[in-house]
């Protein structure tokens, strides 16, 4: 259904010629971080028990407060289009968009804790470095990280998390004992 | 007294030569016969007795030619057994010898398997062990100072990373 709704290519021409696309696909990254941090969130959004005018209280609350009017509109329109569970899949085409009219990456950097903007444009520098391109960074939290973090960025990723360190050691132990 | 009585004498004479020529045409000739074919049947039975003899001889020779043929052949038989046998024996001993070596090797495998498969258990629980107690560990003793601390070092660590 999401996909006959939004025409994610006008969308990004749209926010590239009103300059919000930073401020949008910070936000995007934002709620990511929101859900990741909380689960609730996102299952109360998907689930259809939840009545419509729950969700758009909930949208009113938890949303348009603390995010930009684009977003916020955004989403309103996923609530009403029933779309909501579809936040992921739909933010994907837009980054989807964004890479083949723009030209830019998209990081996922998923952390232990979450990181603050100093450490956040540390990494955004350092992988425009290594892509060559402009890239979007988008924050998450995942306890099972236990410390650092991990990058998915254009289907590759960068370990650098304290469970990977761990599960490095166990491939150590496995093999040298083998 | 002998007194010379010529009729006595010739009466004598007169007997006699009767007697004489009686027994010699009646009682001679039949005895002659009997005497005749008495002989010719000892004769004829010594000749058959003597013919059965070296009939005897002749089968024992026989016999005793075939006695050697047979215990020469129950020789040969025996020694063709034993030799069988003894060929047979080793075979099959070869054989067992052959299946025990197989099975030892088979369960020396096994053996080795399972060995290695303990050792490499045990190895795998241990570290699963040591592993979860790190992170244990590390879950809980990990403050948010620690946390921006390893963060930074990553950050740098990252930096080091020249090409995705």
């Amino acid at each position: 259904m999401a996909n006959f709704h939004y025409d994610t290519d006008m969308l990004v021409d749209g926010l590239v010629n009103s300059g919000e696309l930073d401020a949008f696909l910070a936000d995007a990254g934002r709620y990511a971080l929101m859900c990741s941090e909380n689960r609730r969130i996102e299952d109360t959004f998907a689930s259809t028990h939840v009545s419509a005018a729950t969700k758009a209280v909930l949208i009113e609350t938890l949303v348009v407060p603390f995010f930009g009017p684009t977003f916020a509109a955004l989403m309103k329109r996923f609530q009403v289009n029933g779309d909501l569970q579809s936040f992921t899949h739909i933010i994907e085409r837009i980054r989807a968009s964004a890479r083949s009219r723009l030209g830019v990456c998209f990081a996922d950097v998923a952390s232990s804790v979450p990181l603050t903007e100093s450490e956040l444009t540390k990494i955004e520098n350092h992988l425009a470095k290594l892509c060559g391109h402009r890239v979007y960074v988008g924050n998450i939290v995942d306890h099972e990280l236990i410390g650092g973090f991990m990058i998915t960025i254009e289907g590759k990723m960068i370990d650098l998390s304290v469970r990977g360190d761990l599960l490095k050691m166990k491939i150590l132990l496995l093999e040298e004992n083998r | 007294m002998f007194h010379f009585e010529p009729g006595v004498v010739v009466w004598t004479l007169v007997s006699f030569g009767i007697a004489f020529v009686v027994i010699q045409r009646y009682v001679y000739p039949p005895v002659r016969n009997i005497m005749r074919n008495r002989r010719e049947t000892i004769a004829a039975t010594i000749a058959e007795t003597e013919t059965r003899l070296a009939e005897a001889e002749q089968r024992a020779a026989e016999l005793e030619v075939r006695m050697r043929q047979i215990r020469q052949e129950e020789e040969r038989v025996l020694l063709e057994a034993r030799e069988r046998a003894r060929i047979l024996y080793a075979e099959q001993e070869r054989k067992a010898l052959d299946e025990i070596r197989e099975l030892r090797k088979s369960r020396e495998a096994d053996l080795r398997k399972l060995e290695e498969g303990f050792y490499e258990k045990t190895q795998r629980e241990f570290t699963q062990l040591v592993l979860h107690t790190c992170e244990r560990v590390l879950r809980t003793g990990i403050d948010p100072e620690m946390q921006r601390r390893i963060i930074e070092e990553r950050i740098l660590e990252l930096e080091r990373i020249q090409n995705l």
